[in-house]
């Protein structure tokens, strides 16, 4: 087509362009007033959010009147309520989807960066895990929130908190202290004894469990004390986790034995045994003599 | 393949073998005939942890010589298995990079190192110059060797009772108590009871956050679906607060006027235990000026006393509401119902300190809340031998062993004997009790401060003495005066010392605590000490023989032997003093001195079990009696026939150490008296100082230990938010504290931890640069000499900001 043409065009259809005109321009000073009425209202709750909207009545904001501001320092006894799409209700987050499908074995790679986000949190294997997020310095209840042993759980900011094992333990911050100091706005680093290293190198979580053989289920690397809910840890969908690749199978003490040794159960009973031969220990083959002893790594652990 | 299947077998049975050899070797005292593995394995034993006085048991798991991890002891009956954070990370207090490895001494103002033989000699000959002049400063961390030695070398040898445990500062009203009230030191109950009570009562205590593996044992049980009801009486919120039923907010020091309000609605809605009463209690009151044993008076005395104490009174005292006063009187009226008190430093630390105590104890025996599992009046304790050696060998100024003391002529003569010395050498005028030692220590000698030279071991006096401006600071300067601090790191009180020796720590060496609940725990050295530390017991002996040798006379029996004269099982004299022998194979020094001890325990019934019996178990606590089938057996409830072995048959309850000798315990009666400072219009805020769960008392160890400093890194000012927002302080602003004894510059803190009602502020004591005790009181209880570190007037405002940035101090490299 010419640009001739194009002119033909609008010359012959001049009256039904400036129809198509007068209703753009009808729109936009409409949708210029509707908008700034929105911004306006915007406390009224109107707009579809992609949240679900809370409905808990405590969520509701005080009617009448707009909620005075307060100082930051009522901020820790404020009894204001956010408005109703905040969503202050971890019922209303999103939840995990915990999959009971088998899924592929981890690489190890991915292993590795397990086993480090999980030392990064404990002086040694078995120290009560740090807390890696602001607590609350008060109250236990806030904790079981995210990490009861039932219940839905949350996923913040891609993360699932990890559930508990000893749930008849209430008093959550005995063990459990934030690695944090004393929370927003309090901690200065400056102040203090300042850090001291140390030279205490606890047990490594690094070595993998014993295989009685080749393909053999190996025997679980740590004690069980605390932590007797393996999905806690190893269940499927959790972030920097050794999670299992057989999610499917639930009953993991089948399979997986716990190491005496690495627990110290029954220590003092070591004494009245006498030294235990192993039955497949039959015809061990001489050492080679250029490595009369295993290799240990770093922290004397045997390598895997 | 195969080849590494038999690596890991012959690791599996090497390590084994390793910590059979290593068990054997620690129960039987000799070296194993078993094949000595070369390979390294994880090594578990046992040992109570090295903090508070709950007396929890650890598994310590040991690797090629160092401690690389803890866990809760399921077979002990304390913790059944479970720890607090500290607890969990106990292996960490050895391993700080600045741990002291040798002995250092103070030229030209900077410590040097020096021999261990010329640090010994440098003490000796300072003792030997002026034996008066000497104090001895320990603590209630000592082991009971520990305490023992020094206590037989001050009182024994020197015939110097200038001998105190910090445990003055800590738990010696409650001594007061108990001595006052049953004639014996040490509670009745034990931690049976608090799974046995309905009703648990906590006065001016915290032990959510202090004895937390007490508290989940109470709590927990409600977990398991039984009925606990938790009364929290305080004058701040805290965690206990939390999981409270009930929180009763009280004026500070209106405890006593509480106390005697529950007494008085006993009496006046006749509820009484009468016949409880009638059979086993006495009444007593405090003559002037008050005394340990007070005198005798009548119940009706007792009545008339109490009967001012109405609720509607008490209520104007204590600022709690009649409703709730009504609520306790009506609780302890209830028969069947078993109602157990917890306190500790609430209580203690207090100028009436003795007097709550007494008043406690009376409630209880007044209701016949007494003597049945889970009916008890329990006090805790802060360190893990407060009881077992502060209390029970006796290391304060005025005891000895077993429960006794030196203004008494027979319990002189019987150690005397039992040491073998001659009559008349131990002094029967008490020594300097602790403030007066520090005081008259940081005196100019010209001035009267005869105290010239002090040795402490195990504790931080520069950081946990009230008033330090006055008690400890002064001695700055005084170039006449010569402190000697055996320690594991650099401390407050290293600062000021002339003499530094480094000391070994916990599992660096045999050793016997006794906790809170009269129970006494063994342990057995894991691990080398670092360098050329060495054990506290070994330096007083060390110091005993350099003086033996010197010719100092005190340092000899009467058959001209070694004070500290140890034999071998086959009657050879053995050279304790000797540190390349100090540890060996054939002969346990620590055992040998416990056994010593032991044969001073059983005056006072307080039998402790044979070091043997002590190694088989998680602690067994006293008395331990022997039964007609040779096995030992521990006792729960003292004086309660169903339990105690010295209880006569059918009498039911028997308190045969009685002070009115009639079987019967006192029910005191003690007056509310105003504190003796009170906040007024120049200092307007109460202050109250205390512990965090993270750190154990003034931090040394548990600073040193990343999970827990990174939990709690340094000290803060909790405030009630409205009396932040009156003082313009938001979060984390720096204010200014000042007592009429010093100032300090800390970070405000509310919404935390805890709360306090208005007019009052809370300061954890833990941070060794922020010290809060420049501020506090040196006043003491008459009775126990315990000073008040509860309560103190203050001011308190907002730091101006040159003066907020001065307090930084650099980091450290």
């Amino acid at each position: 087509m010419l640009p001739k043409d194009v002119e033909n065009y609008f010359d012959t259809h001049r009256r039904s362009t400036a129809i198509a005109l007068a209703i753009l321009l009808v729109t936009v000073i409409s949708g210029f007033f509707m908008g700034m009425g929105q911004t306006r209202n915007f406390s009224d709750q109107t707009r579809d959010l992609r949240d679900r909207q809370s409905t808990s009545a405590e969520n509701q904001p005080p009617s009448g009147k707009i909620p005075t501001a307060i100082g930051y320092g009522d901020l820790a006894t404020a009894t204001f309520r956010p408005n109703t799409n905040w969503s202050s209700s971890l019922n209303d987050l999103a939840t995990a989807d915990e999959s009971y499908l088998p899924v592929a074995a981890m690489t190890k790679n991915e292993r590795r960066a397990a086993i480090l986000a999980r030392e990064s949190l404990r002086a040694f294997d078995g120290a009560p895990p740090v807390v890696p997020h602001p607590i609350d310095q008060i109250s236990s209840s806030s904790c079981m929130n995210c990490h009861s042993a039932t219940g839905p759980q949350p996923v913040i900011a891609g993360r699932t908190p990890a559930r508990m094992s000893h749930t008849f333990l209430s008093n959550c911050t005995q063990c459990h202290v934030a690695s944090s100091g004393h929370g927003e706005g309090v901690t200065d680093w400056k102040l203090g004894l300042g850090s001291i290293e140390t030279r205490f190198a606890g047990l490594s979580i690094a070595a993998a469990g014993d295989r009685a053989y080749p393909e053999a289920p190996p025997v679980i690397p740590h004690t069980i004390r605390m932590r007797e809910n393996c999905y806690s840890c190893h269940g499927s969908g959790r972030v920097n986790a050794l999670t299992t690749s057989h999610p499917e199978r639930q009953n993991c003490t089948q399979c997986h034995a716990i190491s005496a040794a690495k627990e110290g159960r029954d220590f003092d009973l070591l004494r009245l045994r006498k030294p235990v031969r192993f039955p497949i220990d039959l015809n061990p083959p001489p050492p080679p003599a250029s490595d009369p002893t295993p290799e240990p790594d770093t922290k004397g652990n045997p390598k895997p | 393949m195969s080849n590494t299947i038999d690596r890991r077998q012959f690791l599996r049975s090497s390590a084994m073998a390793a910590a059979i050899a290593a068990v054997h070797q620690r129960a039987f005292g000799s070296a194993s005939a078993l094949p000595q593995p070369k390979m390294t394995g994880i090594v578990w034993n046992k040992a109570p942890c090295r903090f508070c006085g709950t007396g929890c048991h650890v598994k310590v798991g040991v690797e090629a010589g160092k401690i690389v991890a803890i866990a809760g002891d399921e077979k002990a009956e304390v913790n059944k298995g479970l720890l607090c954070v500290k607890g969990y990370h106990v292996g960490g207090i050895l391993y700080g990079e600045d741990r002291l490895t040798q002995p250092l001494i103070r030229r030209d103002g900077k410590l040097v190192p020096i021999s261990w033989d010329s640090a010994i000699t440098v003490i000796a000959e300072r003792i030997a110059k002026n034996p008066k002049g000497f104090a001895f400063y320990g603590s209630g961390q000592w082991t009971v060797a520990e305490g023992y030695v020094a206590q037989k070398l001050m009182k024994g040898g020197l015939s110097n009772n200038h001998i105190e445990p910090n445990a003055r500062l800590c738990m010696a009203s409650a001594v007061t108590g108990f001595i006052s009230t049953y004639g014996v030191d040490e509670p009745a109950g034990c931690y049976d009871d608090l799974d046995a009570c309905d009703v648990v009562i906590t006065w001016g205590n915290n032990p959510a956050e202090m004895h937390p593996v007490l508290f989940s044992r109470l709590i927990d049980r409600r977990s398991k679906g039984e009925k606990l009801q938790l009364i929290d009486l305080g004058t701040r919120r805290t965690r206990t607060t939390e999981h409270a039923d009930h929180y009763i907010q009280f004026n500070p020091q209106s405890d006593l006027a509480i106390a005697n309000c529950i007494a008085q609605q006993l009496i006046a809605n006749d509820t009484y235990d009468k016949r409880f009463v009638e059979k086993f209690c006495a009444f007593r009151a405090d003559p002037d000026p008050a005394s340990l044993f007070g005198g005798p008076i009548s119940f009706d005395d007792y009545k008339k006393s109490v009967a001012e104490y109405t609720p509607e009174y008490t209520a104007k005292i204590s600022g709690v509401p009649v409703a709730q006063l009504k609520m306790l009187g009506k609780l302890f009226g209830t028969r069947g119902v078993k109602i157990t008190s917890l306190w500790c430093m609430g209580m203690n630390q207090h100028t009436r300190g003795t007097a709550i105590n007494r008043l406690v104890h009376g409630i209880h025996l007044l209701s016949g809340h007494w003597g049945t599992p889970g009916d008890a009046p329990t006090s805790l304790t802060g360190q893990p031998s407060a009881c077992g050696t502060a209390r029970e060998v006796g290391t304060l100024c005025h005891a000895l062993p077993g429960g006794r003391i030196v203004a008494e002529k027979p319990h002189r003569r019987f150690c005397e004997n039992h040491w073998n010395l001659p009559v008349g050498r131990i002094n029967p005028k008490p020594g300097y009790h602790t403030i007066t030692m520090w005081d008259k220590f940081c005196t100019p000698t010209a001035e009267g401060g005869d105290i010239d030279t002090l040795f402490v071991q195990v504790t931080n006096p520069g950081q946990s003495l009230p008033n330090l401006h006055k008690l400890y600071k002064a001695k700055e300067g005084l170039d006449d005066k010569f402190l000697v601090v055996s320690e594991i790191y650099p401390t407050a009180t290293t600062e000021l010392a002339d003499l530094v020796l480094p000391a070994s720590l916990w599992v660096e060496k045999n050793g016997i605590f006794g906790n809170s609940e009269r129970r006494t725990q063994q342990w057995f050295k894991m691990v080398e000490p670092p360098g050329d530390a060495r054990d506290d017991a070994w330096m007083t002996i060390a110091i005993a023989r350099k003086l033996y040798d010197m010719g100092v006379e005190g340092m000899q029996d009467k058959s001209g032997r070694f004070l500290f004269h140890l034999e071998t099982p086959d009657g050879k004299p053995y050279p304790v003093w000797n540190w390349d022998k100090y540890y060996n194979d054939e002969f346990n020094i620590d055992r040998a001195l416990y056994e010593e001890y032991r044969g001073m325990t059983t005056w006072k019934n307080k039998d402790v079990a044979p070091y043997d019996e002590l190694v088989k178990s998680r602690g067994l606590r006293w008395p331990v009696v022997q039964q007609s089938d040779g096995s030992w057996r521990e006792t729960r409830f003292r004086f309660s026939e169903f339990d105690d072995p010295y209880v006569e048959k059918g009498k039911e309850i028997q308190f045969y150490h009685s002070t009115s000798k009639d079987d019967r315990a006192q029910i005191w009666f003690c007056p509310y008296e105003a504190p003796p400072e009170m906040p007024d219009e120049t200092y307007p805020f109460w202050l109250c100082t205390g512990r965090v769960l993270e750190h154990w008392h003034t931090g040394t160890m548990t600073m040193r230990i990343p999970e827990l400093r990174d939990a709690m890194p340094h000290t803060y000012v909790e405030m009630n938010p409205k009396d932040a927002r009156e003082l313009n302080l938001a979060n984390g602003d720096i204010a200014l504290l000042k007592s009429r004894r010093g100032e300090i510059q800390l970070p405000v803190w509310f919404g935390g931890r805890g709360t306090p009602p208005r007019g009052s502020v809370f300061v954890p004591f833990f941070d060794e640069t922020l010290l809060i005790n420049d501020l506090t009181l040196h006043d003491y209880c008459p009775v126990s000499k315990e000073p008040d570190y509860k309560k103190c007037a203050i001011s308190i405002r907002k730091a101006p900001p040159e003066k907020a940035a001065e307090t930084t101090p650099p980091p450290t490299p």
